[in-house]
Formats: structure tokens, C-alpha cells, sequence
């Protein structure tokens, strides 16, 4: 039985689409057969973020009109060969597609995957209905900022109107310095806020830019990062492991790097 | 420097951190936003409300308290009225009295007043006749 995730947050730059294509990769790291979609028609990203963009020919809308085959447009990620992506059209708006068929679409990726994660785009209209028609389980992605709080929380709202209950926090970006020094919210302060169930938190980390850069997803990174790790907490905990949240306080100074070497089990 | 060790030594008059403001104001915001109500929505059902009320009890004007609170996801309106007397029932009977007459003025009043901070003045003639129209009935006691 596939999983339906959309993965959402009102606001934009937030982070979803690095979750999607990271926790996607996490996924299909521990083999399970996952399908990313590109929800956002006209904008898209997780291409990039993937570092597909050379190996698109069709997107779902030639799917949708019956120029080709689903299977034909979904583009297999050279690293793991489980993680495959159905691109979004670049040359097209939002109402390119009706909630209907991205339904479809989704519903026919869930015979062959174990995950179908939606990346959606920002906002709350066409592009959002769309990303969520297919999906029965939600993740929230916010940073620990105002208007991004307050547009998750709209969003919550609209997803539990349309009837998708299973709903998970992911806060992103968290600076553990500043939250220390009262100038940004806590993780526990805006999951109180929005009061829905936290699944994971990422730190602010400058390793995300560089892999966007790259167009490899942190989690496949040789050395390990902060930001990696958290994504790759949030698969295990996905899948049911229970997997404390990282302790993002601790010092990352060279002497206890070297404590943590000395500590680490090998294999 | 010197600011970080005079807020320890007098902790009551460390001003708020913005980590404090901003979970303040956005559990305001949310308190509104989640209940899809504008500010001006929520004062014009407070009237009416307050209108209902006071045609059975006479309504401590001052001491009364309207809020919005926030549990979870739900916000619920928590009214507090403070009752002076009940109105007997000749009072009640008796709709556009003197006492609801004056008491429609002030309101109409309030209205005016907040309506034009806000701007929308379509909504204050609707009010201004309704109180006309009361105001020309003929009322049981006379005023001199």
C-alpha cells in the first residue's frame, strides 16, 4: 500500500522542495521504490534540486494529454534507481492541470512505488489544490518566522478542510545560537503554536546551498552534514523507527568532532 | 555588554525579547485569522450580542469583557458580562422604551465612531435608520 505525501508549507522559500528531493533520496537510500512529483507547473524546482534538469523530455502534462506514457516521462535518478521523477512542465501556468487529474496521475504512480512524494508549490490556489488532490498524508515545512508560521497555519486549516487529517511538522532552518539568545522562536515554540505533531527539525546549514549548487541532495553527501542527517532522521522516523530529534545545541567545535570520531561505531 | 548584565542583576525590567513579541503577536494574528472574522465583524457581533442581552438584563457597561481565546485549533469567542439588574418585564415589553432608545443612540455612536476609523461607511447609514426609525416611534414615558 503506497504512501501519498504531499509536501506543503503556504509560504515560499521555506523548503519544501529540498525536503521533497532529500527525503526522497533518504527514502530510496534504504530501498523502498519512491516517486517524486513536481507540483509546481511553471516554476519548477525539484529537477534542479535533484540535479535532473538535463534529463527531462516529457512532463505530466504530455502524460495527461496521452503524448506518452507515464513511465516514459518519469525520470530514473542515475544514483538509485528507486527514486524516479515526474517532471513539471516549465512552459506552462498552474491551471495546466485540474486536481482531477493530478489525482489520477498520483493514484497511477502508487501501483508501482512504495512513496508518492508531492512537492507542492507555494501558495494556497490552483497549484495547491492540485498538489494536494492526490495526497493522504501532509507535511508542513516552515522556518521559525512569522509569516511563515502564520501561512502554515492557514494551510493546516485548508488541509484538515479537505479532509487530510495525518498532518506533520517539519521545521527548517532552525539557528540554535539565536534561539538561544531569545531572538528567534524555538522548534517548541512554533509547534505549540501550530499544534500538530513535529516529525523532524533541520538546522540552518550552509551545506544545503552548496549541494543545491551541485545538484545532489545532501543525505547522498560522503561527509556527513547536520542538515543530511535531520533529513535522514525524518526517513527513518517516516518509516516507523522512533529516532530521537538531534541535539542541535552541541558544540561543533574540532575537539568534540574528534570526541564523536573516537565514539562512532564503524559498520 | 553592560545592557546583558544590567537585564540579570533587574530581571523585571528586561524589555521583551523579540523571540517574546513574536509568539505574542502571532498568537493574535492566529487567533483571528483562525476564525476567519474581521476585527470589525467581531465588534459588530459584540453589539449585537450586548443589543440581545441587555433587553433582559441591564448590562454593566464598564466592567464588560469580550476576548477571543485560542485552545489547540479551535478559538472561541468568552464573553463576560457583568449584570446589574434584571429588567422587569413592562421594560421588556416594550421595545423602543426610552431607556433602549438612548441606550440604541450610544451604540449607534460607537458604530459611527469605529466605522469611520476603519473606513467603511456603507454599513453606517444602514445603522443611522434603523435608530431613526426607532427613535420617531412614539415612546410611552415623555422626555423633557
Amino acid at each position: 500500500m503506497a504512501r501519498f505525501i504531499v509536501i506543503t508549507s503556504g509560504k515560499g522559500g521555506v523548503g519544501k522542495t529540498t525536503c521533497t528531493a532529500n527525503l526522497g533520496m533518504a527514502l530510496a537510500k534504504r530501498g523502498r521504490r519512491v516517486a517524486v512529483v513536481d507540483a509546481d507547473f511553471g516554476l519548477r524546482n525539484l529537477d534542479l534540486l535533484l540535479g535532473l534538469e538535463n534529463r527531462i523530455v516529457y512532463t505530466a502534462v504530455e502524460v495527461l494529454s496521452g503524448q506518452c506514457r507515464l513511465e516514459q516521462a518519469l525520470v530514473k535518478d542515475k544514483r538509485h534507481s528507486n527514486l524516479a521523477l515526474l517532471p513539471a512542465a516549465q512552459n506552462r501556468t498552474k491551471d495546466a492541470v485540474t486536481p482531477e487529474q493530478m489525482r489520477k496521475l498520483v493514484s497511477a504512480l502508487g501501483q508501482s512505488h512504495d512513496y508518492v512524494l508531492i512537492d507542492s508549490p507555494a501558495g494556497i490556489e490552483m497549484g495547491f489544490q492540485n498538489a494536494i488532490s492526490g495526497a493522504k498524508e501532509a507535511l508542513i515545512v516552515t522556518t521559525p518566522e512569522i509569516s511563515a508560521v502564520r501561512d502554515a497555519d492557514r494551510v493546516v486549516g485548508l488541509l484538515e478542510a479537505n479532509n487530510i487529517r495525518k498532518i506533520d511538522l517539519v521545521v527548517n532552518r532552525i539557528r540554535p545560537a539565536m534561539v538561544k539568545a531569545n531572538d528567534m522562536m524555538s522548534v517548541s515554540d512554533v509547534q505549540e503554536i501550530l499544534a500538530v505533531p513535529l516529525l523532524g527539525i533541520i538546522p540552518d546549514d550552509e551545506r544545503v546551498i552548496v549541494s543545491t549548487n551541485k545538484g545532489e541532495p545532501l543525505v547522498l553527501s560522503e561527509t556527513p552534514s547536520l542538515a543530511g542527517t535531520a533529513y535522514d532522521n525524518i526517513a527513518r522516523r517516516l518509516e516507523g523507527e522512533k529516532v530521537p530529534l538531534m541535539d542541535l545545541t552541541a558544540n561543533n567545535s574540532l575537539i568534540s568532532r574528534l570526541r564523536k570520531l573516537f565514539s562512532t561505531k564503524i559498520g | 555588554m553592560l545592557a546583558e548584565l544590567f537585564s540579570k542583576l533587574f530581571p523585571q525590567w528586561r524589555h521583551d525579547s523579540s523571540r517574546d513579541t513574536v509568539k505574542r503577536r502571532l498568537h493574535l494574528v492566529l487567533k483571528h485569522d483562525r476564525i476567519d472574522l474581521t476585527p470589525s465583524m467581531v465588534e459588530q457581533m459584540q453589539q449585537e450580542i450586548l443589543n440581545v442581552i441587555s433587553r433582559y438584563v441591564e448590562v454593566d457597561t464598564d466592567s464588560l469583557e469580550f476576548s477571543l481565546a485560542n485552545t489547540q485549533r479551535t478559538t472561541s469567542l468568552v464573553a463576560n458580562v457583568p449584570i446589574r439588574r434584571v429588567r422587569s418585564d413592562l421594560e421588556r415589553e416594550e421595545p423602543s422604551g426610552e431607556g433602549s432608545a438612548q441606550f440604541l443612540e450610544e451604540l449607534v455612536a460607537n458604530e459611527l465612531e469605529q466605522r469611520t476609523r476603519e473606513g467603511s461607511v456603507a454599513q453606517v447609514e444602514v445603522i443611522e435608520e434603523s435608530a431613526n426609525l426607532d427613535a420617531s416611534r412614539p415612546s410611552p414615558s415623555s422626555e423633557s
